[in-house]
This record gives structure tokens, C-alpha cells and sequence, in this order.
């Protein structure tokens, strides 16, 4: 064996006992990049593939605003991205322009939001309509990650269920350390990168130990109010990320762009000005 | 009525119907607007198709060429019927079929094309009407030209024109019609000079695709269930293959001493005859629904099947990018599938590994309809409408719906003015399901605090409302939008319920205010994130 076979064959070695930390030339090609610099130029160096990376906030705390805005560019670049939304909270107009670039963005949704119920036939264990549907999210995520299409797929499990929490402790996580190990067991055999969205603080998810690198995201202290003729036109804060990984951490602060109103587009529906100002 | 929503579309109406305006094509929201008391009914076209099929086979005791033109017009060949018994003979012989199959309201035409038996058949509203031999166009000239299925545009300046009647119009001359009309013009002209190339042929012969095997003893395993169906699989798919046809739809029924237990449906992602991907598909579906007793017997019988395509998979390939895209031609179920070359720069695949890799995607999407039904993966469409809820639609990936449901957007015209990163700029919201109602306390004109899950939270920052009132004519909406930025107060309430306290944070929350008006009401529609 020559030198320079052991030496790779070494860094191979070293690379599965320290993941992402052996990567030289190639790095940028294994991790994925946001499209928001500031996630891309720190310490994550984006995101990385075959890893899962937590994606955590409260309620209203920007990150499906940045997790957007990563979808978009990873689509625009050609990459396909597959989300799974298990409590169907997010809106159709938000996504519509994702995928116009090469890459698909196919997205599972429960059938009807609101009357998630158990597969018929199915002989189910007795667990909350939400628990169940949590199962079939994680199962769906592992199918598109063996699927080898999909290169980016995103495990979104909302907030976590009250009545789990209260049952099971504090510590619950939708995610055991048990569908953790079988999520990276399918992800070490395909290129494509996990995401699992979840609301809540890091304090509260103890059992992630299998997660790579972990963003957690909260509103900025600067919250830009745009005058309008009569009033605030437009309230748009900046998001907090602390992105942790190998022990490392680093707090970043993102702007927010403007949003597009529906009225500019070319052919609106006939204006109904009915409603007048109660 | 098929498709659902206000998309739907009128697909045949009464006489009664007609008189008010009402048209096929027209779309239920235009009806209902055209007529407030519209009565309709979904259009089931498996049940018109096989009420169309059962007419049509008895229909053959009259003569053997039988084509049903639309839904309730039949086309029959009346060429020799001087030696059973004449036309008049044959009128009432049809008559007898239809009424002994329960239609009493037939009316038959006789002509020499079928654009004029057409005519004849609605003529005077006579239960039959013969129009002599050679005398097609002589019987068309008086009538008027609104017989003829052109637009309304052409109508009106035929009309203006001066032509009312079918002799006038075939009067003109081919060339200065070609001019005004086009290929419309020349082909209404040739009607009315009783030139129809339509003809009655020999219906198809009807094909059962069908197979059952009854077990000597009860199994429950699933490898025992799929090594019956496997040898069942086997035989289908070769009488498909022999005869160039793939099934679209499959029906398993299943049977527990003479009693059929259980009867699904698998309907396949893309029409096939091979008999790996028949016998994955059914596996799949026994897995996501198991059985619930043991069989005794099982049959298999083809749904629905067409003609095999023969035309090879357009392959688009991007050695740039290293990226394959494989349509399935025929399916119109699957639009593209990626596959990925991350490692290498130029690769080209073998057509064993881009089949291998079409099947293996289509199996994966196959097993997310099985599981979680067909609605389960979607994709996000624009939709041009004002109401944020409406702006966006949800279409499912494995199936394409009979109509859109969604008005086009001009992306074009966003990109040019805000640029491709304009489309998806501004804040994410993630829906309350349902809208969650909430007390708001007024300062002024300007919500001061509000109420939500049973704690008080303070209204630091809103923004002027956008004021949308639209589908006047289904579900009328008046709503006022704002964004607000919220702030919890000191909860004064110890009554707060747990589950309240666990989801509101101690944080700004950046919420969707909607005042409706047609409620007089306040919800959070939802949260920016």
C-alpha cells in the first residue's frame, strides 16, 4: 500500500470517528449551500449531507422564513427538496414559487389537517391521532431518503403535542434516539441531507444526541417598522440563529426582504369594493 | 358536472337549462352566477360510459355498426336495409331496444351523413324522421345556421353577414370563408352541404382481463397471498402483453369460504404490463392495508386498460449538472423525477439503470398512495387570487386532477420587477387550524390588546390593513388583514390551561390578524416564522 493510499485510507477512518471534520477539497460539495451567507460562511458551512441537522425555534421565531429561503435556493440550484409537513400548518401561496428553478419540491401533507386518523384496517397502538401521524412523517422521511432522488428532505414536527409531553416527561421528543439511529443508518447509504423542524427551544429537546449540527432561531432585538401613507405598511424583524455543532457555537442575525403583495400580479380578480372601512 | 369546486365544469345540461343560457364548457361559478336556482350532479363518467356501452351492445340487433358520438347520440349504419324490412322497420325497432332498457324519450334521425341525421333526429321533435336518399342538402338549406356547433363569435358575424340559413352558407364560396372563418368556416360550410366524414364502425370487441384461483386451504401469510397472485400476475400480464395492451387499473377481491370479505381497487401510477411492478404494487398495497382474514379464494380482474405505447422515455440529460430527468410518457401522473449525480461530472446511464431507477421512484411514490392515500404529496401552485388563503393551491403529484384549480400566475411579470428572490421574499406564515377567534380590545380606531388561548397579549406594533372582499358569487369574504406584533401581558388569569402555557412564549409573536366582517369577528389566522 502506498503512502498516499494510507494517508486516504486514515483520513477515511478518521472521517467516521469525527464526521465533517477530515473534509478538505471537497467539503463545499458535501454540504449544501443556503444561499444565506451568513449560514453558509459560519461554522456549519451550510448544510451538511448524509448528517441530520435540527432546525429548532419557538412560534414565530423566523425559521421556516430561513428554512424558505434555503428551499428556494437549493431548488434554484437544481437540487430536490421533499418536506414533510406533519401538522399541515403551512400555507400553499408561501411555497408557490419555490420550484421554479430545475429541482422538484414535493411536500407530504396529512389528508385533511384537521382529522388525522388512523389507517383503516390497521390495528394501531393507543396513541394520540398526532403520534400516529408522526410515525407515518418519520416512515415518509426515510422512504425519500432511500429513494436516493431527493437531496435535501425536511422532517417538520410542528409543536410538540402537550398530551405526549405531559405522558411521557418534559424530555419528549418525537424523535427517539431509536428512529435517530435508523434515520442516519438510511441517510449513511444515500447523498441526501435531513432537517427535522421542530418548535420549541433546545432546552426542552434533550434527546437529539444524533443530530450533526443544530440551528436555533429567535426574532431579532431590531424589529424595521416601513411607513406607510397611513400607518405601519410593512413590520420586518431580523432572525437570531445560534448554530451549534462539534461543541462550537456562533449567534448570527439575518434581514428579512419585502414581500410581494398579491395586488401586483397581472390579472387580479375583479376588485370588489364592498367593504368599506368598519 | 365534472371536477370539483368552482371549477367545475358544465359537461351536459337540459333543454330547460339551455333556454337560460347555460352551455356545455361553461364553468359552475359562470352557471350560477347565469342562473341562481341551478340544480346539478356530479358527472360520473364510469356510469354514463357503461349505460353508453350496454345501450350501444343491444343496439347491435339493429345493425352492426354501432358508435356512440356522446353521451345518449348514437351512430348507426342504415345502408341495406331494404331487405329486412326498410328504414321505418328499423326506427321502430330501435325504439323498442331503448325503451325496453328504460330510455322512453328516442328520437332517430335518417340521412345519408351524419350531421344531417343529427339534425333529423331533432327535427319537428318527431319520434323519427327520414330524410330521402340524396336529399341531405336540400333538407339542411332552410334551417338556420344555429344548428351548427361553431362559436358564438362566428354566429353572430354569420348572422351580421346576413346568412341565416344553412343554404346561405353553403352558397359561399371555400376560399372567402377560409379567409373570415378559417378551418371552421370550410368545415361548416362542407356540413352544410351534407359532407360529414364521420361513419358508424363495428364496436370493439370487449376484452376481460380476469382470473381467480380458489385455494385448497385458508392462507393469511402475505408471501403465501403473493405467491398465488404472483402466478394469477404472471398469466394477466401475458395475455396483456400478447394483445398490446398494460393496465391502468386492477381489482383484487378476496374470499373467505364463498364470502367476499374485502374488494380494493389499485389503481397504478403508470400504465404497465410487467409483471414485477404489477405484483410491487399489489404487495404494497396488502402491506400499508393488511387483510383482515384468512382467503380462500382470490380473484384478480383488470379495471381499466389501453393501448400499449410504444414510443421510448424522452431522456433529457444535463452533463453540466450531472442531473437525469426521466418523464413517464403516457401516465400523466408522474411529471419528472430527478436523479442526482452528486460524485461524478459526466455520466451517462444504461437504459437497465434509468428504468431501474424510473421504476424504483415510481414504486416510492406508489407506496406513499397506498399508505397515505392519493392526496398525501403534493406540490404548491399559484393561484391568482387576492385572499392570502386562496393565493396558493395544494395539487397532488401522483395524480393530475380533471380540472386545474387555480388561475396562472404571470411569473414573468413578478421576475421582472422584483427579481427571481422576490417570489419568495417576506415572512413565512404557519396556519392555526382552524382560525383561532380572539377577543380584541380597541384604542381608537387601532386593535389594543387581544386575547389568545386564554391569555392577554399586547398589540406593540400593526401594520394598516389590507382590505379583500372577493368570490362574491360562492363564499363571500370581507376581510380586513394585518400583521401584529404581539406581546404576552402578565397573565392575570391563574386559570390558564397548561397546554396555553406551554405554546406561548414569553417572546414578540409576529401574528395574522384577520378581521371578517361577514362574521363581525377576529382570528389569528397564524404566526410568521
Amino acid at each position: 500500500m502506498t503512502m498516499q493510499a494510507r494517508v486516504l485510507n486514515l483520513r477515511k477512518q478518521l472521517e467516521q470517528l469525527f464526521p465533517g471534520k477530515w473534509l478538505t477539497g471537497n467539503e463545499r460539495t458535501r454540504n449544501l449551500q443556503t444561499g444565506v451567507p451568513e449560514i453558509d460562511n459560519g461554522i456549519s458551512r451550510g448544510i451538511a449531507r448524509r448528517r441530520i441537522t435540527e432546525w429548532m425555534g419557538s412560534v414565530s421565531s423566523g425559521k421556516t422564513t430561513l428554512l424558505r429561503s434555503a428551499i428556494s435556493n437549493w431548488c434554484a440550484a437544481g437540487l430536490s427538496v421533499a418536506y414533510i409537513d406533519t401538522e399541515g400548518r403551512l400555507m400553499a401561496s408561501d411555497w408557490a414559487f419555490i420550484d421554479q428553478g430545475e429541482g422538484k419540491f414535493w411536500i407530504v401533507r396529512p389528508p385533511d389537517a384537521n382529522t388525522i386518523s388512523a389507517p383503516v384496517n390497521r390495528v394501531v397502538p393507543l396513541v394520540s391521532k398526532r403520534s400516529l401521524y408522526s410515525q407515518e412523517a418519520t416512515w415518509s422521511a426515510d422512504q425519500f431518503i432511500r429513494s436516493n432522488a431527493f437531496d435535501v428532505v425536511i422532517l417538520d414536527f410542528g409543536a410538540i403535542d402537550p398530551s405526549d409531553q405531559k405522558r411521557r416527561g418534559m424530555s419528549y421528543s418525537p424523535v427517539s434516539s431509536r428512529v435517530y439511529a435508523r434515520l442516519q443508518r438510511s441517510l449513511d447509504r444515500s447523498k441526501a441531507a435531513l432537517i427535522i423542524v421542530r418548535d420549541g427551544t433546545p432546552s426542552v429537546a434533550t434527546d437529539s444526541w444524533g443530530c450533526y449540527s443544530r440551528f436555533s432561531f429567535d426574532l431579532g432585538t431590531s424589529i424595521k417598522c416601513e411607513a406607510g401613507l397611513a400607518g405601519v405598511a410593512m413590520i420586518t424583524p431580523t432572525i437570531q440563529c445560534r448554530v451549534e455543532r462539534d461543541g462550537m457555537n456562533q449567534t448570527l442575525e439575518v434581514n428579512v426582504g419585502g414581500s410581494v403583495q398579491n395586488r401586483l400580479f397581472t390579472h387580479p380578480q375583479v376588485p370588489d369594493r364592498r367593504t368599506s372601512k368598519r | 358536472m365534472s371536477g370539483k369546486g368552482n371549477r367545475a365544469q358544465v359537461v351536459m345540461c337540459s333543454e330547460e337549462a339551455s333556454r337560460h343560457q347555460i352551455f356545455a364548457g361553461m364553468k359552475l361559478s359562470e352557471a350560477k352566477a347565469v342562473c341562481s336556482d341551478l340544480l346539478w350532479k356530479d358527472y360520473d363518467e364510469q356510469l354514463y360510459g357503461d349505460a353508453q356501452k350496454k345501450l350501444s351492445r343491444q343496439l347491435i340487433a339493429c345493425s352492426p355498426k354501432v358508435t356512440a358520438l356522446e353521451p345518449g347520440i348514437f351512430l348507426l349504419d342504415a345502408i341495406g336495409l331494404g331487405y329486412v324490412g326498410g328504414e321505418q322497420k328499423m326506427c321502430r325497432d330501435m325504439q323498442k331496444i331503448a325503451g325496453r332498457a328504460g330510455y322512453a324519450d328516442i328520437h332517430i334521425g335518417i340521412a345519408d351523413n351524419a350531421f344531417a341525421a343529427t339534425i333529423a333526429s331533432k327535427f319537428k321533435r318527431r319520434q323519427f324522421f327520414i330524410v330521402n336518399a340524396e336529399e341531405d342538402a336540400k333538407f339542411l338549406s332552410p334551417l338556420s345556421i344555429k344548428h351548427l356547433a361553431v362559436s358564438e363569435e362566428m354566429q353572430c358575424s354569420l348572422h351580421e353577414l346576413g346568412v341565416r340559413t344553412m343554404g346561405q352558407l353553403a352558397a359561399l364560396s371555400e376560399e372567402s370563408l377560409r379567409q373570415r372563418f378559417g378551418r371552421d368556416g370550410v368545415i361548416a360550410r362542407e356540413l352544410c352541404q351534407g359532407a360529414d366524414r364521420r361513419q358508424p364502425y363495428l364496436p370493439p370487441i370487449e376484452r376481460e382481463f380476469k382470473c381467480s384461483v380458489d385455494l385448497g386451504a385458508p392462507i393469511e401469510l402475505l408471501y403465501e397471498i403473493q405467491f398465488v397472485l404472483k402466478s394469477m400476475v404472471d398469466r394477466l400480464t401475458r395475455e396483456l402483453r400478447d394483445q398490446g395492451w398494460w393496465a391502468e387499473e386492477l381489482q383484487l377481491a378476496f374470499f373467505s369460504n364463498n364470502d367476499k370479505f374485502e374488494e380494493r381497487p389499485i389503481k397504478l401510477l403508470r400504465p404497465s404490463n410487467h409483471a414485477k411492478f404489477v405484483l410491487e404494487v399489489m404487495k404494497l398495497s396488502l402491506e400499508a392495508t393488511p387483510l383482515t382474514r384468512e382467503v380462500t379464494a382470490i380473484e384478480l380482474s383488470i379495471n381499466r386498460y389501453s393501448k400499449e405505447a410504444w414510443s421510448q422515455t424522452p431522456i433529457e440529460t444535463s452533463t453540466s449538472s450531472g442531473s437525469i430527468s426521466c418523464c413517464h410518457a403516457g401516465s400523466g401522473s408522474i411529471s419528472c423525477c430527478h436523479v442526482k449525480q452528486a460524485e461524478s461530472e459526466s455520466v451517462q446511464l444504461s437504459t437497465s439503470d434509468l428504468d431501474n431507477a424510473s421504476l424504483s421512484l415510481t414504486l416510492m411514490l406508489q407506496r406513499f398512495v397506498s399508505r397515505l392515500g392519493e392526496d398525501a404529496v403534493v406540490k404548491s401552485v399559484p393561484n391568482d387570487n387576492y385572499l392570502p388563503e386562496q393565493a396558493g393551491a395544494w395539487l397532488p403529484v401522483a395524480h393530475k386532477p380533471s380540472t386545474m384549480p387555480v388561475l396562472p400566475v404571470n411569473i414573468a411579470y413578478i421576475n421582472a420587477r422584483t427579481g427571481p428572490t422576490g417570489l419568495t421574499a417576506g415572512l413565512a406564515l404557519r396556519r392555526c387550524q382552524p382560525p383561532q377567534p380572539v377577543l380584541v380590545e380597541f384604542q381608537g380606531e387601532k386593535p389594543k390588546s387581544l386575547t389568545y388561548q386564554g391569555r392577554w397579549y399586547t398589540v406593540k406594533e400593526i401594520t394598516e390593513p389590507e382590505r379583500l372582499s372577493s368570490l362574491w358569487w360562492d363564499q363571500s369574504a370581507k376581510r380586513s388583514y394585518y400583521v401584529a406584533l404581539i406581546e404576552p401581558r402578565e397573565s392575570r388569569d391563574p386559570r390558564a390551561s397548561r397546554a396555553a402555557r406551554a405554546v406561548i412564549q414569553d417572546q414578540g409573536l409576529l401574528a395574522m390578524l384577520v378581521n371578517d366582517h361577514d362574521a363581525n369577528a377576529w382570528f389569528i389566522n397564524g404566526f410568521y416564522d
